[in-house]
């Protein structure tokens, strides 16, 4: 029992040292990644959550809850990345994007990208104000349930 | 007992809230203290004490949290202690060559040390972790700020974001078996053979004796 407590232990911390380390890229080595950095304004700010760089595919968000987990390769899927509540990364292999950009964001497009975080969520979805009016209309929050590959 | 932010606080802190009280069901002269210490907090406290609005998808509820207790969990990259002989072992074994097949890249030798000298517990955090925290913190001011960034810039982005995929211990508790169950049983299954050849060397020679 505590043989296996240990080896899970040990190894994961060799999985994180090796994955925060210089020489690690996982997205570069698979596929060549862009990056946007989306720009809001205070009204309809960014939230993030404790999960926010799962792959989705932004067009079919509903379906997240219980599809597998698309791969950085297809240029159709997004990674999220919060960096505020005014900015955003997002990173994708669509090869129509440039390989980093500003960007500023419509309201109806931080809404959707709200929407994905908190569906992604495992646990916590931060704000940066009581104002939870910030995603799509169909999505309600009480109405999330876990998803099948989170 | 440590926290470990899986998102870093210099990324929380942006979501601090002199509004999170609001959220918090007491009657309203509390609310009131609240909202006063709240201000004290994020005007002279540490950021680890700022209010945050957080929803609970388990609870499905708003709460009020601190950014302290907010995307962290304790002692989550805390190395185990490496005192213990049988860790020792498995610092050992890591050093098979069939086992940095595995695992390229890794710095063996930085491991192998953690096996026979004091350490620090918070080690992964300080540097691995620590390191890249740092390089994607010094370039949140010019990603907030519009400004351009370098290819090399660029690529600690992505490996921050990739990495943050990682570190989250939904990964841990629903993906580290998945992709490294091979390697731990590996391990498992040459620790048996060891402690069977020792127990055997042992037997032979009291038997000698």
């Amino acid at each position: 029992m505590r043989l296996n407590r240990d080896m899970d232990e040990h190894v994961y911390h060799m999985a994180m040292m090796r994955y925060a380390s210089n020489d690690f890229d996982a997205l570069s080595a698979r596929v060549k990644p862009r990056v946007k950095v989306l720009h809001t304004l205070p009204s309809v700010p960014f939230v993030t959550c404790d999960n926010p760089a799962r792959p989705h595919k932004p067009t079919q968000l509903r379906k997240i809850f219980d599809r597998g987990l698309p791969g950085i390769g297809d240029p159709r899927v997004h990674m999220l990345y919060p960096i505020s509540p005014l900015d955003c990364i997002v990173i994708s292999s669509d090869r129509s994007w440039r390989d980093f950009v500003h960007q500023d964001v419509t309201v109806s497009s931080v809404k959707a990208i709200n929407t994905a975080l908190a569906i992604m969520a495992d646990e916590q979805i931060i704000f940066s104000s009581p104002n939870t009016s910030v995603f799509e209309n169909w999505m309600k929050l009480d109405r999330l349930r876990p998803l099948l590959r989170p | 007992m440590p926290r470990h932010h899986y998102i870093p606080i210099s990324v929380l802190r942006t979501f601090a809230s002199r509004d999170a009280w609001k959220v918090v069901a007491v009657p309203i002269e509390i609310k009131r203290r609240i909202a006063s210490s709240d201000r004290n907090y994020i005007e002279h406290g540490q950021p680890r004490n700022w209010p945050v609005v957080v929803y609970d998808k388990r609870e499905k509820r708003f709460t009020r949290s601190t950014i302290g207790r907010t995307c962290s969990a304790p002692q989550l990259y805390k190395v185990p202690d490496y005192d213990d002989q049988l860790i020792r072992g498995i610092v050992r074994l890591n050093l098979r060559e069939d086992i940095e097949e595995d695992l390229r890249g890794f710095n063996f030798e930085a491991l192998m040390k953690l096996g026979v000298e004091p350490l620090d517990s918070e080690w992964i955090e300080r540097t691995a972790i620590g390191n890249l925290d740092r390089d994607f913190g010094r370039l949140l001011p010019l990603l907030r700020d519009a400004q351009p960034i370098s290819s090399e810039q660029i690529a600690i982005v992505l490996r921050f974001v990739a990495f943050a995929r990682f570190r989250i211990p939904l990964w841990r508790r629903r993906y580290f078996s998945e992709r490294h169950s091979g390697l731990v049983r590996s391990l498992k299954e040459q620790i048996d053979h060891i402690s069977q050849i020792v127990k055997m060397t042992y037997l032979k020679s009291s038997a000698r004796v």
